[in-house]
């Protein structure tokens, strides 16, 4: 029997040395000798990668794009939008796009001197290949779309690319633009790697070829990290001085949230896309380096880029009658709501009573110009100092807040079009109990089970109807939404972060609604202004977004939607997008430097690794200081400057150079200010050189005659 | 010379395997099928959050082109025999979620992950665990019985979920001596000394996490009650009142007893593990086949959630054919008939 208690202690022992023996270095998947300093540590938002060695993400469906990596540090992609203004980022694109009078071509110049990471040189060629492969390859991601649109896309010379489109679209470059995340087909493909595979789809990419400053450097076999290393070739760097500071970026999945705050906690996680708000409370009482959209208390995002609320399936009974929504929307009281999403930090959400999220620049063109359209359809005309005090931090008009409160008003809708209330129990025309089923996420966008819950709970009280929460998993949950399958659902349909609404709203149309996967049925519902709405989308389709007539059309579809509210947004839910400042620094906080949202998980956060600077106080080896900012010129071809004496040539180039303004001005979205003015004054300068010269010309003449004339009289 | 008896007992048994196995296979895949869950669909909302708005006869040829792609073509009686096809050659065709490797590549390099840690921990917890439940019954109270006693009672109701944020938040956050992030490290010289020790020590709070409420839960208390029933049987009473040696007693007349039923939950437990430990690999961030089947559930990956699902079937039905082969020699009582 000893001998029996003797193993079973030595096995327990054995258990305890092998445990405890093993070296404690290392915490985090790094190549041997690796220091923190040297490592960009980032959230893998999307978990562990079946298949962490495939990065096609033109296969449809394929996760990952923005959680390993790709398509922050090694995508290459023509344009970005900056979120924070609407502004328009030339990357691979020397220019805006340039459309024809009709808008049925578009041109795009490409920057001379881009490499991939095997340092063959990227070109026209890559462009037009990349397209025309999606166009070829049925089922990729991105084929109905450039389908649809495009006749035909071929190059002019190396550097640009000429799209003819099928029909005029003063939009198309959008497609090829991050607006918000980014889209698989919007990254360009290397023509030299992807001419040679037989079936695209089947195809790995894998080492990807990359555009970006990175190139992969190492895979986790089990799929929750990467690990990318600095392209020291890379062309920014030789072409404008830019270098990101670390020397490596991991993308890396710790696990569930909780493993996330301790990882943060302890200087392992440098970046994340959210936490839910207890989550983030760990972080901050343990991370004193922390900070998100501020670099102080209140930390959350409030611009995140949809407005969460609650959905109608507008095509089912009793959604289908407009009076039932809007007495719904009038029996909750958002400062509940308002209340219930203000972090303990003082974070608190932006209130949108339109399906548009409300930045400084959204504010006067879209809310404030309905205020009173809005308040004759139901907004509250004496809404909550807090709310807003808040408001007016923000630099938002404080006096439009959300809807009134008026449950009373609500019965009242209810009962006119035939409900009656009897024993506790709301009862529908036909007869039958009323109950509202409402779909909501289960395990993932917490903080739309949340609100969920929430406008039960206020639907139960103040209306007194019985309301049932249908929490469901990611995969069921997208489906209900698809096929329609649902009643009430916690969806967020209203997702915009462009001062141009077009492409977030022209959704709205009945010629895009899809009978088989209806979604809330917005699109099919019928109504007295279906026909008008319909119309307003064709024409915002057809007409430049710089157009003053774009707005207008915005605002009747808007107060159209606001009559009928298929849908009850509260807010973009704050985001805890939280930075660690303890080994990196420099990273976008408003308002003092607030050059980048906090998009860790988009595109866009290429913008914010490259200018990020070590802080000194983890240990470096291979960290640098950055490079220069990403401001890239604007690179058009323009008239090759004359070599002989500007008197000749300077009057044709000069004209050259204005249409070519002209041209870039037309071209661009309407709100791309700092863009607008970067072309203006580089083209002035220009303008006033040749302006100079010949001024110079014409008073030297002057002279000249002057003093031959003296000289002739005399 | 095999007996009549004994080919025609592993002949009934291999036919009720099969016929497990086919009825196991068949409802699994009407479940599937029953899933309120769209792949193809999803990947369609997912495309149309994007920004691609598609007009309705291009989201019908989109959608054709996608059934095609993954397979799901076809009336669900083909697609039955297509599965079951499928099933008999375990070439379960190329996965939706990580299209299109195929779903065997992505069982087979999430197996060894599987199978080496819950093998492991499986057989680890039961050992130690009959081992201490066994002498805690044979010490009943003494002093370490008492306490051994103690912390199984409070262990085996804490929460597997509380229990794995306890081990992480003491050994990885407060003493971090293990890293908070499981699977593996780099490997960038291949499979060194210092790589296998990176991964035991990446391996070792998820194998601990399954040990410690195994082997002090079900394991200890499990075997502590049998002995303990065993110990009050008469023939062990009479084995005592004979003179023989207490440790005899304990290895023939105990041990033996106390191991049909242990090996029998161990077989099926080990059976089991095919399936992966779901929330061990989700809180752990562990590269397994249960993370694996999860995914392709909630995503309406039929072709995955089979494989891993069949490989699960494969494994319970196989684990039960073995122990009813081998019941007879451990058991001496039961006989084939």
């Amino acid at each position: 029997m000893r001998k029996v208690l003797s193993l079973a202690l030595l096995a327990t022992l054995l258990i305890g040395i092998v445990a405890v023996a093993i070296p404690t270095s290392a915490q985090l998947p790094l190549p041997p000798g690796v220091p923190r300093g040297d490592v960009l540590v980032i959230e893998n938002h999307y978990g562990t990668h079946a298949d962490p060695k495939n990065f096609n993400y033109l296969v449809p469906g394929r996760p990952g794009f923005g959680a390993s990596g790709f398509s922050q540090v090694c995508a290459g992609f023509l344009w970005y939008i900056n979120t924070t203004n609407s502004e328009l980022i030339n990357w691979l694109a020397a220019a805006p796009p340039e459309y024809s009078d009709d808008f049925k071509t578009m041109k795009v110049y490409l920057r001379k001197g881009i490499t991939w990471s095997d340092g063959t040189p990227f070109t026209a060629d890559d462009v037009v290949f990349h397209v025309k492969m999606i166009m070829k390859t049925e089922g990729m991601n991105g084929h109905y779309l450039f389908l649809r649109w495009v006749e035909d896309v071929y190059k002019e010379d190396d550097y640009t690319v000429v799209f003819k489109l099928k029909k005029p679209n003063p939009r198309f470059h959008y497609f090829l633009t991050v607006i918000i995340y980014g889209a698989p087909y919007q990254a360009i493909m290397p023509k030299h790697v992807w001419e040679k595979v037989k079936d695209p789809l089947k195809f790995k990419f894998y080492p990807p070829v990359c555009l970006g400053p990175y190139v992969l450097k190492n895979v986790d076999p089990g799929g929750n990290w990467f690990l990318w290393e600095r392209n020291e070739d890379w062309w920014g760097t030789k072409l404008y001085g830019m270098k990101p500071a670390p020397k490596y970026v991991l993308f890396i999945h710790h696990g569930p949230e909780e493993k996330k705050a301790l990882a943060m906690s302890k200087h392992e996680l440098d970046a994340i896309r959210t936490f839910l708000p207890e989550n983030f409370e760990v972080v901050w009482k343990n991370n004193k380096y922390i900070g998100g959209w501020r670099g102080k208390p209140p930390f959350a995002w409030p611009f995140d880029a949809c407005v969460k609320g609650v959905a109608f399936n507008v095509l089912k009974y009793p959604y289908n009658i407009t009076e039932v929504r809007r007495a719904l929307a009038f029996a909750i009281n958002f400062k509940v709501i308002f209340d219930a999403f203000t972090g303990p930090d003082g974070s608190k959400p932006t209130p949108s009573v339109l399906p548009v999220v409300r930045h400084v620049y959204d504010d006067k063109p879209h809310y404030v110009a309905l205020k009173e359209e809005l308040l004759k359809l139901g907004l509250d005309p004496n809404p909550p100092k807090e709310i807003q005090e808040h408001l007016k931090s923000l630099g938002l008009d404080p006096s439009i807040v959300w809807w009134k409160f008026d449950p009373e008003y609500s019965k009242k809708l209810l009962e006119k079009v035939g409900f009656t209330y009897k024993n506790g129990h709301w009862y529908l025309p036909t007869g039958e109990k009323w109950v509202i089923h409402i779909t909501a996420p289960s395990g993932f966008e917490m903080e739309s089970q949340r609100i969920a819950f929430l406008v039960a709970e206020q639907w139960k009280k103040n209306l007194g109807v019985d309301v049932v929460v249908e929490p469901v998993e990611s995969g069921t949950f997208t489906s209900r939404q698809a096929r329609g399958k649902f009643e009430v659902g916690a969806f967020w349909p209203g997702c915009s972060q462009l001062l141009d609404l077009t492409p977030h709203i022209q959704s709205w149309a009945s010629k895009y609604f899809d009978p088989n996967a209806p979604g809330i049925g917005w699109a099919g519902y019928k109504f007295p202004k279906r026909a008008e709405l319909d119309k307003i989308i064709d024409e915002l389709e057809s007409t430049p977004p710089w157009d003053p007539k774009v707005r207008e059309l915005e605002k009747k579809a808007l107060l159209i939607w606001a009559e009928q509210l298929p849908w009850i947004g509260f807010f973009p839910t704050p985001f805890y997008t939280l930075h660690d400042k303890y080994c990196w620094e420099n990273w976008p906080e408003f308002p003092e430097n607030y050059y980048m949202d906090p998009v860790y998980w988009w595109a866009q956060m290429l913008f914010i690794i490259l200018q990020l600077k070590p802080t000194g106080r983890c240990p470096t080896k291979e960290a640098v200081q950055p490079g220069k900012p990403p401001v890239l010129p604007v690179e058009k071809p323009t008239a090759t400057p004359p070599k002989t004496t500007p008197k000749t040539v300077a009057p044709g180039a000069t004209v050259t150079v204005t249409k070519t303004v002209e041209r870039t001005v037309v071209s661009t979205v309407e709100k791309v200010r700092t863009m607008f003015t970067t072309v203006t004054k580089e083209v002035t300068s220009v303008v006033t050189d040749w302006t100079t010269a010949g001024v110079l010309g014409v008073v030297l003449l002057i002279i000249g005659i002057a003093i031959g004339y003296v000289i002739r009289r005399r | 010379m095999v007996s009549r008896a004994l080919l025609m007992y592993i002949a009934s048994r291999a036919a009720t395997f099969a016929a497990t196995i086919f009825l196991a296979f068949t409802i699994t895949f009407l479940l599937l099928r029953a899933m309120p869950v769209s792949a193809v669909e999803n990947i369609i909302a997912s495309m149309t959050a994007q920004g691609q708005v598609y007009d309705p006869k291009a989201l019908i040829q989109l959608r054709r082109s996608l059934y095609e792609l993954f397979g799901l073509t076809g009336s669900p009686v083909e697609q039955y025999f297509r599965f079951l096809y499928r099933f008999l050659t375990l070439d379960f065709g190329p996965s939706i979620l990580a299209f299109p490797t195929p779903v065997r590549e992505l069982i087979m390099n999430r197996l060894p992950w599987t199978v080496g840690l819950l093998g492991f921990s499986v057989v680890i917890a039961w050992i130690i665990g009959n081992i201490l439940g066994t002498l805690a019954a044979v010490f009943e109270g003494t002093k370490l019985s008492k306490a051994l006693q103690s912390i199984a009672l409070v262990i085996y109701p804490i929460p597997y979920y509380i229990m794995a944020l306890v081990l992480i938040y003491l050994f990885a956050y407060l003493i971090p001596i293990f890293p908070l992030t499981s699977g593996a490290g780099v490997l960038t010289q291949g499979l060194t000394p210092a790589a296998i020790m990176d991964l035991i020590r990446r391996s070792t709070l998820p194998a601990l996490s399954i040990i410690i409420p195994g082997m002090l839960g079900w394991w200890f208390l499990s075997s502590r009650t049998l002995t303990l029933n065993v110990l009050s049987e008469d023939y062990t009473v009479y084995a005592e009142l004979r003179g023989l040696p207490r440790s005899y007693i304990l290895r023939r007349y105990v041990l033996r007893n106390i191991l049909l039923p242990q090996t029998t939950a161990l077989g099926l437990a080990l059976g089991t593990i095919f399936s992966g430990a779901l929330l061990t690999e989700v809180i752990f961030a562990y590269p397994g086949l249960g993370q694996l089947m999860y995914r392709a559930i909630a995503n309406g990956d039929y072709s995955t959630a089979l494989g891993v699902l069949s490989l699960s079937i494969i494994g319970v039905a196989t684990a039960t054919f073995i122990l009813d082969i081998i019941y007879p020699f451990i058991d001496p009582r039961v006989r084939y008939r």
